[in-house]
């Protein structure tokens, strides 16, 4: 369904608060409604958001979200997948139904004139679930298959295993990705109980875009919903734990090799964890200063590393301001993979040590508003980030005036961030390939023994 | 469910996406002027310099930056055995400074809020960059110069050798579906350039010279080879003016020859060298060259059988035979025809099934009602529609259909009304592609635990 998962990538990127032109109402029970009019959207979206996610799901059986998701694709029960997809496709609609983090979603679009009936099956498909069998296993068989897909890829594994890790399997995040470790502790039951907990309406919250009147809209959502039973009680408050703190690996260990045995390539990765100012100058400054370490071509990361020495064919870094951390990841072949490390510990600190002048700012912030400016061109992108601000508490404004931040944000206080941040002696530090290739390789790096280990993917949680 | 051709990109970085492409397959596009409505109050102008480089301005006082694009009709396919790779090779080195003494391209383009990206393709290279408003002119500057004045070193062409090294390294070693696609050109065009990967053969990739690289910027990368697409908010008249200003003393170059088009002597079944967890089945099937005459009816057959919301081949691989978990197709090669779809088949379940089951879906098309068929044909209009709400990708768009298809007009009529196809002819153009000897079929080991 590539244009829904249009409409999900876009809804699924930066979350900000209220734009200019979006307006936040309430449904009857006091359930947040954020709506935006685009007249050159050919259809209309609209976004039930669940606050919850797979957060409240144990780790040992995370794939109960995504089953549980890839079920509820299935129409409801009384009705077959296949009449269910012809329905919905000759209305000219399609729904979605996923879970995150911190919340689950259902994503309808539909022309105008048809909102209502797609949203009746959407509706209709959350009290009626296909709870049988057949439709678990074929469930089943999707996020497993999706699981072995990952699996084959180093990339996705290392950023798998890494964020789990280095958080320790925090709330914050668990997306919903299965290992074959906890698809041992999913069948239909723990599914079914997983339903109400995430598709809990009491914690609702909505939105919508397109060429429909806001009002029009909000009188049909607050109708079906209603109808529904979903708006009985006054709208609820999910509390979150934050994951975001300062936090260096203990023990001994220093780095973990993921083993795949005869891989001609190895990836590398760095977590460090820190808490990132959220949604003020200081965030705008330290996303200019991972900027000019690893956002780019321009970037030190990529020019010292691919550019000067050839070692690689992409270095980057980057920030995770809702979890709280920044990263540096990289690539290379068995007989560069050695270099590549030392090079980007070295680039990170000669980094910190970088004294930012205006011109080089003025390039950066240059960089960063072009980005900004390409990631709010929709309305649809404007509410995205709205709908996020709201799932992680953030404050909606900051996103929708960032233009405002980065112009008034003084070069020294990037500098500054780059002598706070830039250093990678308390990182996690992840390596995927052939261990026998890889043990001898962090010994000339000067990694004992005992700071090293070893993990089979297999047997990831 | 639609994929994109598997990327070597990482981390948001200059790509060099292996995506196919190319000029449609008898070589001539649209190089007449005229202004063609696109969506609402946009319009297109299209013209051509005395120099034969085509220009289409696109005027969007809405979008927040302005996309360039230059589409280059040159790719792979004009390479050579002993300097396979050249292509994407030199994609790199256009990023590079002019000469040894000059600033790179990002360095110069940076300043104007430049995000850029490249990638290779069979029939093209695409470079696209997208500055700040009211930055064309010098922008247009900077783009003309690394246009038409490179000059490729040796040294500095060492250093992306290495860079390509590792994309090799990351990608088709490492990938298996990155392998299983390699496969099926290898195996599918044997003695043709389709046959091999944009990024070449390792050893053609170590040889090539400063001067192989040379030659081929000065043989082909010509104005008369290339279309250039502006998006964004600016003045046509003034556009046009810095666009003769900065291009306008380009000098015409040959016309790339294609390669003689390749025969089909029957279905091929190869098998990828890489293991995977899951068994996944490529299917390749080739028909004849695209034109701008059949290519709408390439795309809507495409839409039909897997990109669809209601994908035909998705229910009947996934829900009715129960073979597969997953059907998706790759947005590719559309030059000479070839529809790729890649399964995930459940475990245990057959190759061979599968391919039988591809062959029944003709009689899915014919089986469709009325108002099941209008139902695709305006799915299909309005993912297109939706596809070019972004001024990005709405250039991306013109180029790629100027490119591809020969015209940009095409795009503005599927835009406007949904495709004038009967269900008959669908029908019969689908039972003629996924004819069993237009299939190049490539499937994976399972990997032992």
């Amino acid at each position: 369904m590539r244009t829904l998962k249009f409409w999900k990538f876009l809804l699924s990127s930066c979350l900000v608060v209220s734009s200019a032109q979006a307006v936040e109402l309430k449904l009857k029970n006091g359930t947040s409604f954020i709506v935006e009019q685009d007249a050159r959207s050919p259809r209309d979206l609209v976004m039930l958001s669940f606050l919850g996610g797979n957060g409240l799901i144990k780790p040992e059986e995370q794939g109960v979200g995504r089953i549980l998701a890839s079920i509820l694709n299935e129409g409801p029960a009384g009705l077959s997948s296949a009449e269910y997809r012809k329905q919905l496709f000759l209305l000219g609609g399609e729904i979605q139904f996923s879970t995150s983090t911190r919340s689950a979603s259902v994503t309808l679009v539909a022309p105008s004139d048809k909102l209502g009936l797609v949203m009746a099956l959407a509706l209709d498909t959350l009290k009626k679930p296909k709870f049988d069998e057949a439709t678990y296993q074929l469930a089943r068989s999707k996020v497993e298959a999706a699981l072995a897909q990952r699996e084959d890829d180093m990339g996705s594994t290392i950023r798998y295993f890494a964020m789990r890790d280095a958080f320790n399997y925090h709330p914050d995040v668990l997306d919903g990705s299965p290992s074959r470790v906890s698809m041992k502790n999913v069948n239909l039951k723990t599914v079914e109980k997983a339903l109400p907990l995430l598709f809990d309406a009491h914690y609702l919250m909505t939105a919508a875009v397109g060429p429909s009147e806001p009002l029009a809209l909000q009188k049909l959502i607050d109708t079906k919903l209603a109808g529904a039973g979903m708006l009985d009680k006054p709208v609820g408050k999910r509390k979150f734990q934050s994951a975001r703190k300062n936090q260096k690996p203990k023990g001994p260990v220093k780095v973990v090799i993921l083993n795949r045995a005869g891989a001609p390539d190895n990836q590398v990765r760095y977590v460090v964890r820190r808490d990132i100012p959220l949604d003020n100058s200081d965030l705008v400054a330290l996303n200019l200063a991972t900027k000019l370490l690893g956002g780019g071509m321009q970037s030190s990361l990529f020019k010292v590393l691919r550019a000067e020495r050839g070692l690689t064919y992409s270095a980057g870094a980057g920030t995770g301001e809702n979890l709280g951390f920044w990263t540096v990841a990289s690539f290379a072949s068995t007989d560069k993979i050695g270099k590549l490390m030392s090079g980007i510990n070295e680039v990170v600190t000669n980094q910190s040590k970088v004294v930012v002048d205006k011109a080089e700012a003025d390039l950066v912030k240059g960089d960063l508003l072009t980005e900004w400016r390409e990631s709010r061109e929709l309305p649809s992108d404007r509410l995205s980030s709205d709908v996020t601000a709201k799932i992680f508490d953030r404050d909606p404004q900051f996103q929708e005036t960032l233009d405002q931040w980065i112009a008034k944000t003084p070069e020294s206080a990037i500098t500054a961030k780059e002598k706070e941040y830039f250093n990678l002696k308390d990182a996690y530090v992840y390596v995927m390939g052939d261990k026998t290739k890889l043990l001898p390789i962090l010994k000339t790096l000067g990694y004992k023994d005992k700071e090293v280990k070893v993990v089979e993917p297999a047997g990831i949680l | 469910m639609r994929f994109l051709l598997p990327s070597v990109l990482a981390l948001g970085l200059v790509s060099c996406s292996t995506s196919g492409g190319g000029g449609s397959s008898n070589g001539k596009s649209d190089h007449s002027d005229k202004t063609v409505a696109i969506q609402g109050d946009l319009k297109s102008y299209q013209y051509t310099l005395p120099n034969g480089l085509t220009v289409v301005l696109t005027p969007n006082h809405r979008a927040p930056t302005t996309s360039i694009y230059h589409w280059v009709k040159v790719g792979s396919l004009q390479e050579t055995p002993g300097i396979t790779g050249i292509a994407h090779l030199f994609e790199h080195m256009m990023f590079r400074p002019l000469n040894k003494d000059a600033p790179s391209f990002d360095n110069l383009i940076r300043p104007l809020g430049g995000d850029i990206n490249a990638n290779t393709r069979y029939g093209a290279t695409v470079y696209t960059t997208t500055v700040s408003n009211g930055k064309l002119s010098e922008a247009l500057k900077i783009e003309s110069d690394r246009f038409k004045k490179l000059v490729v070193t040796d040294d500095l062409l060492k250093v992306e050798r290495e860079a390509v090294r590792s994309e090799y390294s990351m990608g088709i070693d490492s990938k298996p579906q990155m392998d299983l696609w390699s496969t099926l050109y290898s195996a599918g065009f044997p003695n043709h350039p389709y046959g091999w990967t944009i990024v070449g053969n390792r050893p053609d990739l170590d040889q090539i010279s400063a001067k192989n690289c040379n030659e081929f910027f000065q043989k082909y990368y010509k104005p008369n080879n290339i279309g250039l697409f502006i998006a964004g908010d600016f003045d046509v008249e003034q556009a046009k003016t810095w666009i003769l200003a900065n291009y306008g003393d380009w000098k015409k170059g040959e016309t790339p020859v294609a390669p003689p088009p390749f025969v089909n002597k029957g279905m091929i079944r190869a098998e990828g060298k890489l293991a995977a967890q899951s068994q996944n089945i490529l299917l390749g099937y080739r028909l004849e060259p695209l034109t701008e005459k059949n290519f709408t009816l390439f795309t809507l057959a495409d839409h039909v059988l897997a990109d669809s919301s209601n994908s035909l081949a998705k229910n009947r691989l996934v829900y009715e035979q129960k073979l597969a978990s997953s059907v998706g197709s790759f947005n590719t090669e559309y030059d000479f025809g070839l529809s790729e779809f890649i399964v995930t088949l459940k475990p245990g379940q057959s190759y061979d099934a599968v391919i039988d089951q591809f062959s029944k879906l003709s009689e899915d098309v014919a089986k469709l009602s009325d108002a099941e068929y209008a139902a695709y044909l305006q799915e299909y209009q309005i993912n297109l529609a939706e596809s070019v709400l972004r001024n990005g990708s709405l250039n991306s768009s013109l180029a790629l259909y100027w490119g591809k298809y020969g015209s940009i007009d095409a795009l503005a009529h599927n835009l406007k009304t949904a495709p004038t196809v009967s269900k008959a002819e669908l029908t019969a153009y689908v039972g003629k592609l996924l004819d069993k000897n237009n299939l190049i079929a490539v499937t994976n080991k399972l990997k032992k635990d």
